[in-house]
């Protein structure tokens, strides 16, 4: 495996020179240094999203920052003052990092030794394709020497280096079991070669974390956005314009729109409705859906709510590449808008209940042979508990579940927190001690200020967690006041010492985030949070699946924090710890 | 800060204790002989599993018992390496005088799985020279048989009706609280033998100010919320799934309630509703049968609505016979 990613980045670096695309100057590049880049195995031969790549950075669409900070570390490198050894390009699907990758190259005369992660992930894979041409850059693994360009610089990149497969179990004892150290052949590649690298990766902070710390320090951190939809019909325009296909603005726009911020998507999508045609237009975009490879989850859901045949029902979640869970999911949302009639709700929700059953035999005894019947129950079982027909169209929707969910994990913390240390001050769980103590303290928060202040200054409350006691905003009057009367306070009823700055930066933090005023938990104190904690749901989405579903996540997150006015910026900050593909599963 | 009464009267000694004589009289034998075997202490809610835990080591140690009882919670260390890790820590710091073990009380044991109990088993055996194990649980089937070989297993009844209205009656004359009789009847038959609940639902009721009677009782645990599940039930018998679904996503969500919690107060609600006694037998099977699959593994919302489900097609069934 390892020899055979060494044999693809040398031939890469070197042997493609001749093959020079026609795109390339329709993409504005420098045709002259540029080597081209042999497309990947199983890009259709041919494929637009190839033959426009862009061959230098000025043919990046987009992303004008991320281009510049790029351009100005590649020439600190050349002349040998680079701050940080590596960089890290962050980023969505089809926002162009890798392109950016290989055009700093080009731009810079530098050879390039491309590993992709996800092909030879553990740790001498990597090394020994780093270190053949990276430390000791003259001869490759299989004994050919390597000419290098210029003076033998050469740019490692590591393609889809958050997609390690790097388990963190452990067996009963400590010891790492899948942990077979990709990381640490990253972090240890970054630190000793005597080359720049890059670094590419979807999630930074699965990068950065679990043994991945050390990047932080070593590498330079520079993010790749969403491409905005009038970027992308840009691109889409100069494509058409190359190859002579006649389009429709509407048709353009629509497409762009579609994209989700991912032009390699929207090309791909641009070169298979033209195929033939040699045209676009809008009607020929609802055959999109269809004629994808990945069917959309959307029709899977179509075709086992709608369908009445067990094959098609099973084929459908076959082609569909998820799990289970994430099927069942978007069944579980959508089936009471489908299914009218009691009886045939019931027993599709039975056999979603059976499918479940399966599912939880699978996680607790990690028996995956179990996921069949799960599969089976979830799409044949579902599609034939209906007894009639249902011929309306229905606007399928997203699992707000999850939107729900995460809207209210930012009021989780407070709640966690509080009842952990009134479970330590009452020897119970927080489990327990919501049960049996929180009625009680909320009661007698109510009822007894005296008990109140005894009680936050015992248990050293925040204002957070007087808030949730008090069920109110934690800027409220009443929080402010116990907080006075517990920690001190001065003469204007402000806070006094330590609790003041605490007391401030709330204040501001909910000073955007609530537009209405009161309005209790879950309503303009939920707000400013819903943003974050909605985008988060969206990312763990995208875990599982397509970015459609992350958009849409995201669209729902606008709703619920429509009074923020904040940006997009927050990208979670510090939540990155707990996510995880599991959060999904167990909604 | 000792104004939550579970905690202002929570007993300093095992004489204290209520409603456990036994137990309490093979307990005081310990501390007699100054050793201990290792236990399990099995039982539901508020029987005095935790107090006698603390009780124990009070009178075996003294003043200083905390420096040598450490007290975890299985539910809330996730996972067996944190247990672990503390519990080396712990272990490893030899205890001074004439004792010479240390306490662990490992709370809601029965939260930990099978093979995380397995880890405990290595973990109580490596360390048995300079510890003692007090594991407390509501159910000791869920603890695995090589444990339960390794302790003396102790089972704590729920209180006895006569035990829990003295000891409630005891407490509010400290209290200084006028309770009528019904009152102290409606606390006890609340309580369900769990001292707990009676001490917390008493304290709630005379937050009010008022008079403590059997109203006023019922009426501070009955905000406990089973409303809302009724209300649950009643939406979803009366045919409006999506509604009763987002109600349901309410108690999950923002009452923070377990599905286990809900699936209870179901089936305690399920024989105040309208349905026709032969469906509330059927309709108890199946509720039985979600709790079961919850205990199992299974996914809480999804199993709550198939059952809400299940409740439409009854409630449409019913409008049929009509």
């Amino acid at each position: 495996m390892a020899r055979r990613n060494a044999e693809r980045a040398e031939e890469r670096s070197e042997g493609a020179a001749g093959r020079e695309g026609p795109g390339a100057a329709a993409a504005g590049g420098r045709p002259g240094a540029a080597p081209v880049r042999p497309a990947p195995s199983g890009t259709p031969p041919g494929a637009w999203t190839e033959k426009y790549r862009p061959r230098s950075l000025e043919g990046i669409v987009g992303n004008a920052r991320a281009v510049a900070e790029m351009r100005k570390w590649a020439t600190d490198w050349e002349h040998g003052h680079a701050r940080k050894k590596g960089l890290i390009l962050a980023g969505a699907p089809g926002t162009g990092k890798t392109s950016a990758a290989h055009a700093l190259a080009a731009d810079m005369g530098w050879g390039v030794l491309e590993l992709n992660a996800s092909d030879a992930r553990n740790y001498t894979a990597i090394k020994r394709v780093a270190f053949s041409g990276a430390v000791h850059d003259t001869f490759s693994d299989t004994g050919e020497f390597i000419s290098s360009r210029q003076g033998g610089r050469k740019l490692i990149i590591l393609d889809e280096a958050d997609h390690l497969h790097e388990s963190t179990e452990r067996s009963a004892d400590g010891r790492d079991l899948g942990d077979r150290g990709g990381k640490r052949a990253i972090v240890e590649t970054v630190q000793r070669t005597r080359q720049p690298v890059v670094l590419i990766v979807n999630d930074r902070y699965a990068l950065t974390r679990d043994g991945g710390e050390a990047l932080k320090e070593l590498c330079q951190m520079v993010r790749f956005d969403r491409l905005r939809k009038d970027a992308i019909r840009a691109a889409l325009r100069r494509i058409c314009e190359s190859e002579g296909v006649r389009w429709t603005p509407e048709a353009l726009d629509e497409l762009g729109a579609r994209a989700g911020g991912d032009l390699r998507a929207a090309v791909n999508d641009l070169q298979s409705l033209t195929a033939g045609t040699g045209a676009l237009r809008l009607e020929s975009l609802a055959a999109l859906g269809s004629r994808d490879e990945r069917a959309q989850i959307f029709d899977v859901v179509v075709d086992i709510l709608k369908g009445t045949s067990a094959d098609r029902a099973r084929s459908a979640m076959r082609r569909l590449d998820e799990t289970p869970e994430f099927v069942m999911l978007w069944l579980d949302e959508n089936l009471p808008l489908e299914y009218k009639h009691p009886e045939d709700l019931a027993r599709a929700f039975g056999s979603l209940s059976r499918a479940d059953v399966f599912l939880g035999r699978v996680s607790r005894r990690q028996q995956y042979g179990l996921w069949g019947y799960a599969s089976d129950l979830i799409s044949a079982g579902v599609s034939l508990a209906k007894r009639r027909r249902y011929p309306d169209f229905i606007r399928y929707r997203f699992p707000l579940w999850l939107v729900k969910r995460a809207r209210l994990r930012g009021g989780g913390r407070a709640q966690r927190e509080t009842l952990a240390r009134i479970g330590a001050y009452t020897h119970l769980s927080t489990y327990s001690a919501r049960h049996d103590m929180l009625p009680l303290v909320r009661q007698l928060f109510d009822s007894d200020h005296n008990f109140a202040v005894r009680f936050v200054r015992e248990l050293k409350l925040e204002p957070e967690h007087i808030a949730y006691l008090l069920d109110v905003e934690s800027v409220s009057p009443r929080v402010r006041s116990l907080v006075g009367a517990a920690y001190g306070a001065d003469d204007e009823g402000g806070v006094s010492t330590g609790m003041k700055e605490f007391a401030s930066e709330r204040e501001e933090g909910a000073g955007d985030g609530t537009a209405g005023g009161a309005g209790g938990r879950g309503g303009s104190a939920g707000a400013g949070k819903g943003r974050r904690g909605a985008k988060k749901a969206a990312r763990e989405v995208r875990l599982g699946g397509g970015d459609w579903e992350a958009e849409k996540a995201e669209e729902e997150a606008g709703d619920a924090g429509k009074e923020d006015g904040r940006g997009n910026e927050g990208d979670g900050e510090g939540e990155g710890g707990d996510r995880n593909q599991k959060s999904l599963l167990d909604f | 800060m000792e104004d939550v009464w579970v905690e202002k009267y929570r007993p300093r000694n095992l004489s204290q204790v209520v409603g456990q004589d036994d137990i309490v009289a093979r307990l005081k034998g310990y501390v007699k002989v100054g050793n201990l075997p290792h236990l399990l202490f099995a039982g539901p809610a508020g029987t005095g599993k935790t107090t006698s835990a603390i009780a124990l080591a009070r009178e075996l140690y003294g003043e200083g018992w905390r420096a040598r009882f450490l007290e975890l919670n299985a539910s809330d260390e996730r996972g067996i390496g944190v247990v672990r890790t503390k519990i080396k820590e712990f272990a490893r710091t030899a205890s001074m005088g004439d004792q010479l073990f240390k306490i662990i009380f490992l709370d809601e044991a029965d939260a930990l799985t099978p093979e995380a109990q397995a880890a405990l088993r290595r973990t109580m055996e490596r360390y048995t020279a300079t510890c003692r194990f007090i594991l407390s649980c509501n159910y000791s089937s869920r603890i695995i048989e090589p444990i339960q070989s390794r302790c003396s297993v102790f089972r704590f009844r729920p209180i006895k009706q006569e035990d829990m209205a003295r000891h409630l009656r005891n407490l509010a004359g400290k209290e200084g609280l006028r309770v009528t009789d019904d009152g102290f009847d409606a606390l006890v038959y609340v309580a369900e033998g769990d001292l707990r609940r009676g001490i917390n639902s008493l304290q709630v009721a005379a937050s009010l100010g008022g008079k403590i009677d059997a109203e006023a009782l019922y009426r501070v645990t009955s905000t406990a919320r089973p409303e809302e599940v009724r209300s649950l039930i009643e939406t979803a018998l009366g045919g409006d799934f999506l509604k009763a679904r987002g109600e349901l996503d309410d108690l999950l969500l923002q009452y923070g309630l377990s599905g286990e919690d809900i699936i209870r107060q179901i089936h305690k609600s399920v024989f105040d509703t309208g349905i026709p006694d032969r469906l509330k037998v059927q309709l108890v099977d199946h509720i039985g049968e979600v709790e079961f699959r919850m205990v199992e593994g299974a996914n809480e919302r999804i199993q709550l609505e198939a059952l809400l489900a299940h409740l439409v097609s009854v409630g449409a069934k019913m409008k049929e016979a009509e």
